[in-house]
C-alpha cells in the first residue's frame, strides 16, 4: 500500500519535472535570440570586434595605460573578455587624441585628466622601478628569442620530414626527426608560458590600470546620428501610425458596430473581406498607389501611407470592435433609451465607455501593424522614408556594423512589443474567440 | 402594389458600413484593377499585350520561385502547425508562471520583420552570436565554426523554415492553449466516462471543438507564408533564394523599367494566394459555416 503511494508520488515528481524542464526549453528558445540581439546592441565596436561573443553583457570597460618606447608615448590597452587580457588599442602623446579614439571604439569616455593622471602614475612607478623592470625586460627577450629560434627549428623539421615522408629506406631518419619535432613543441611551450608569466609579473611595475563605466546607449545615439534619416523617420513613423489608427478606427469601428447589432445583406462578405485583402500581396496594391497618390498630391507623405496602410487594417479593426460590441449586452443600450436618451445617445453615454479598453487595444494593434510594416513603405517613399525603411537600408546597406544594426532592430521592435504585451488579451480573444 | 417605403431603421447598417465599402472600392478595388490591366501593358508603347506573362512563364527563375515558394509553404506550415499543437496539447493546464510564458510567447510575433531579420542575420554569420553561444558552451571547438549561411539551397531554405517557425510556433501554440481552454472540462471528462482513451479523446473531442481556433490560424498562415520575401531578403539578400513575391520586390525596386513585368507577377501571386485559400477554405468547411 504504502509503496504503492510512494511510487505514484514519485512518477508525478518526475512528470512534473519533465513538464517544467519542456517549458524552460520552450522559454529559453524564444528568449536567447532576443537576448543576443539586445546584448550585441550594448557592444561597443571594439567587443563587437571580438570573437567569440561573450555570453554577459559588460557595463564596463578596464583600461590600461603602459609608457611606449618613444619618449613621451604612452600605450592604451583595452581587457577583453573573450582573449582574458588586455589589448593595445591605441599609442599617441595627445591624450585628447587618445579620449576621442577611446570613445568612439569602446563607447567609455574616458576623461583626459583620467589619462594624464595614469601616465603621470605610470612614469612614478616605472622610475621606482626601474631595476626590477629592466631585469625582467631582459629575461622576456631571452625568452622571446628562445620561441623565436625554436619556431625557426619547427618549420625546418616539418619541411624535412615531408621530404623523407612514406620513404622505407629512410625510417630512421623519419623516426629521429619525429622525435625532434616533439622535443621542439615541449620547447615551444614552456617559452610561451615562460613569456606569459613574465609579462603577467612585470604589468604592476609598468602599467597602471583603471575601470570606467560603459555609456550603454552609444550605439543607439549613434545609429540615429549616422543615419541622418533615421530621426525624421522616427517621427513619420509614429504620425503614419497614429492617422492609421485614426482613419481605421473610424471606418473600421462604424462597420464593427453595425456587425454587432445588425443583420444585413452582405454580412459575410465583408466578413471575409479581411482574407480577401489579405490575399493581394500589399506591394501589388503599393505600386499602382503610387500613381493614384501622386494625383491626390500624397505620394511619400505620410497620409499617403497611411491611407494604404488603412486597408489591411481596417479589416482586422472590424473583426476586434465586432467582437467588444457583441461583449456589450444591447439591454444596457435599450435601457438607456427607456430612460431617455436617444440612440445615439445611448451608444455615446452607455455602450462607448464599456468599449473603450477594447477600442484602446484595436487601436494598439492597428499601430504596430503601421508601425512594423516595410514592403509598402519601401515602394510608397522616396524621400522621406519612415523608419523600418531606414533600418532595412542600413541593413542591406551597410553590412558588418552589426551592434549598430542591432541597436535600430532594438529600438525598432520596442513600442511593437510593448503594445502587444499590453494588449495580449485582446490578441487572442480575436484570433481564437476565446477569452484566456 | 404601393410601393416599399424606404426605412430609415432598415438603412442604418448599411449607412454604417457604407464608409468601410467605399474606402475598399477608392483604396483596394481601384488599385487591384490597376494592377491587373497595366500588368496587360507593355514596358513602353500602348496596347494589350501577353508579353509580359510569357516573358515570366519563360523565365527559369519563376519556376525556380515557384518551387522555393511551394517547399516552403509546406514545410513551413506542417512544421509550425505539428509542433505547436503538440506543445499546447502538453501545456494545457494552470501552472505557475503560466501567464508570464503566454507573455514571451507573444514577443516573436510581435516583433518587425526587420528586427527579426537582423536579429538572426547576426545570429548565422560566421561570426555571429550562434556559434559564439555553441563555443562558450562547449558543444563545437573554436575552429569548427559551423557556416550557417553558405549551404546549398536547401539548407539556406530550411534555415529560413526555422527563422519563421521560431516567430510563428510560439503564437500559434499560444492561439490553439486559448482554443483549448476554452473547451468545457465536462465534454472531455464525458469522452473518458465513455471508455475513449487519450488517443480517441484527442481524435473525436479535442480536435472537433478546437477546429474553428485552428482553421483562423491556419489561413491566416497559409496566405501570409505565400507572401513570404523580406526575411530571406534581409538574410541571403536578393536572388539567393528566389521566391515570388522576392522577384515581385526585386523586379520593382532593383531593376529599372521592369514595373509592369514585377506588376504581372504580382498578378500572379495574387492568383495563386486565392486559389490556395478558396481551396482551403472549401475543404475546411469555413464556407458551410457562413451560410448558416
Amino acid at each position: 500500500m504504502m509503496d504503492d503511494l510512494r511510487k505514484r508520488n514519485v512518477k508525478k515528481g518526475i512528470n512534473k519535472t519533465i513538464f517544467y524542464i519542456l517549458i524552460l526549453f520552450v522559454a529559453f528558445i524564444i528568449v536567447t535570440p532576443i537576448y543576443f540581439l539586445v546584448s550585441i546592441s550594448f557592444m561597443s565596436d571594439q567587443e563587437a570586434y571580438d570573437w567569440p561573443f561573450p555570453l554577459g553583457i559588460d557595463f564596463f570597460g578596464n583600461f590600461s595605460v603602459q609608457p611606449a618606447e618613444e619618449e613621451g608615448e604612452y600605450i592604451v590597452s583595452f581587457y577583453s573578455n573573450t582573449q582574458g587580457k588586455y589589448t593595445t588599442l591605441i599609442q599617441g602623446k595627445k591624450f585628447d587624441e587618445i579620449s576621442d579614439f577611446l570613445k568612439d571604439k569602446t563607447n567609455c569616455d574616458v576623461p583626459v585628466e583620467k589619462l594624464r593622471e595614469a601616465a603621470e602614475n605610470v612614469d612614478r612607478l616605472v622610475s621606482q622601478n626601474s631595476d626590477k623592470i629592466s631585469v625582467l625586460t631582459a629575461e622576456l627577450a631571452s625568452s622571446n628569442k628562445t620561441l623565436l629560434k625554436v619556431n625557426q627549428d619547427i618549420v625546418k623539421a616539418k619541411r624535412q620530414l615531408k621530404l623523407v615522408e612514406g620513404k622505407e629506406s629512410m625510417k630512421s631518419i623519419e623516426e629521429g626527426l619525429i622525435a625532434n619535432l616533439a622535443q621542439y613543441e615541449k620547447t615551444k611551450t614552456e617559452a610561451e608560458t615562460e613569456i606569459e608569466r613574465l609579462e603577467k609579473e612585470i604589468e604592476p611595475y609598468n602599467s597602471v590600470r583603471f575601470r570606467v563605466t560603459k555609456d550603454m546607449f552609444a550605439n543607439y545615439v549613434t545609429f540615429f546620428k549616422v543615419t541622418r534619416d533615421a530621426l525624421p523617420a522616427l517621427f513619420r513613423s509614429i504620425q503614419v501610425a497614429l492617422l492609421t489608427v485614426l482613419i481605421s478606427l473610424t471606418i473600421g469601428g462604424t462597420a464593427g458596430y453595425a456587425f454587432a447589432r445588425y443583420r444585413f445583406k452582405g454580412k459575410n462578405m465583408l466578413k471575409l473581406s479581411t482574407l480577401f485583402v489579405r490575399m493581394f500581396p500589399g506591394i501589388a496594391i503599393a505600386m499602382p498607389m503610387v500613381i493614384i497618390l501622386a494625383e491626390m498630391g500624397f505620394y511619400d507623405q505620410p497620409l499617403g501611407l497611411s491611407l494604404v496602410y488603412s486597408v489591411g487594417q481596417i479589416g482586422l479593426t472590424i473583426w476586434i470592435t465586432a467582437s467588444i460590441f457583441m461583449g456589450i449586452p444591447v439591454e444596457l443600450e435599450e435601457a438607456a433609451q427607456v430612460f431617455g436618451r436617444s440612440k445615439f445617445g445611448a451608444f455615446i453615454y452607455v455602450t462607448l465607455p464599456l468599449a473603450l479598453p477594447g477600442l484602446a487595444a484595436s487601436a494598439m494593434y492597428a499601430f504596430i501593424g503601421s508601425w512594423a510594416e516595410t514592403a509598402q513603405a519601401i515602394v510608397l517613399t522616396q524621400f522621406n522614408p519612415t523608419f523600418p525603411v531606414v533600418v532595412y537600408q542600413t541593413m542591406v546597406g551597410a553590412k558588418g556594423m552589426v551592434n549598430l544594426i542591432a541597436a535600430g532592430g532594438v529600438a525598432m521592435a520596442l513600442p511593437a512589443v510593448t503594445f502587444t504585451i499590453l494588449i495580449r488579451r485582446y490578441m487572442l480573444q480575436m484570433w481564437g474567440g476565446v477569452k484566456v | 402594389m404601393q410601393p416599399k417605403r424606404f426605412s430609415w431603421k432598415k438603412a442604418v447598417p448599411y449607412i454604417l458600413i457604407a464608409p468601410t465599402v467605399i474606402y475598399y472600392i477608392v483604396f483596394w478595388i481601384r488599385p487591384v484593377l490597376t494592377s491587373v490591366f497595366l500588368s496587360f501593358t507593355p514596358e513602353e508603347g500602348t496596347g494589350l499585350t501577353l508579353g509580359n506573362y510569357s516573358k515570366i512563364f519563360s523565365d527559369p527563375v519563376f519556376w525556380q520561385a515557384c518551387l522555393n515558394t511551394g517547399i516552403f509553404v509546406i514545410f513551413s506550415v506542417t512544421l509550425e502547425f505539428v509542433v505547436a499543437l503538440g506543445l499546447a496539447l502538453l501545456i494545457n493546464k494552470k501552472f505557475k508562471g503560466s501567464s508570464l510564458l503566454l507573455a514571451i510567447a507573444l514577443i516573436p510575433m510581435a516583433l518587425p520583420q526587420v528586427a527579426v531579420g537582423a536579429m538572426w542575420s547576426s545570429g548565422f554569420s560566421t561570426y555571429g552570436w550562434l556559434n559564439s553561444l555553441l563555443i562558450q558552451i562547449g558543444a563545437i571547438s573554436e575552429n569548427g565554426k559551423i557556416l550557417f549561411l553558405a549551404g546549398n539551397d536547401i539548407s539556406s531554405l530550411l534555415l529560413i523554415i526555422l527563422i519563421d517557425a521560431w516567430q510563428v510556433i510560439p503564437f500559434m501554440m499560444t492561439i490553439l492553449l486559448a482554443g483549448l481552454q476554452g473547451i468545457p472540462k465536462e465534454s472531455i471528462e464525458a469522452g473518458y466516462v465513455f471508455g475513449g482513451n487519450k488517443l480517441t479523446v484527442l481524435r473525436k473531442i479535442t480536435m472537433p471543438m478546437l477546429k474553428p481556433s485552428i482553421q483562423t490560424a491556419l489561413i491566416m498562415r497559409i496566405i501570409s507564408a505565400i507572401q513570404v520575401w523580406l526575411i530571406i531578403v534581409l538574410i541571403f539578400g536578393f536572388r539567393r533564394i528566389p521566391v515570388l513575391l522576392e522577384e515581385v520586390v526585386f523586379f520593382q525596386d532593383q531593376m529599372q523599367n521592369e514595373y509592369k513585368l514585377a506588376l504581372a507577377y504580382s498578378v500572379i501571386v495574387a492568383i495563386v494566394v486565392s486559389i490556395v485559400a478558396v481551396f482551403y477554405l472549401k475543404v475546411s468547411g469555413a464556407f458551410d459555416k457562413e451560410e448558416e
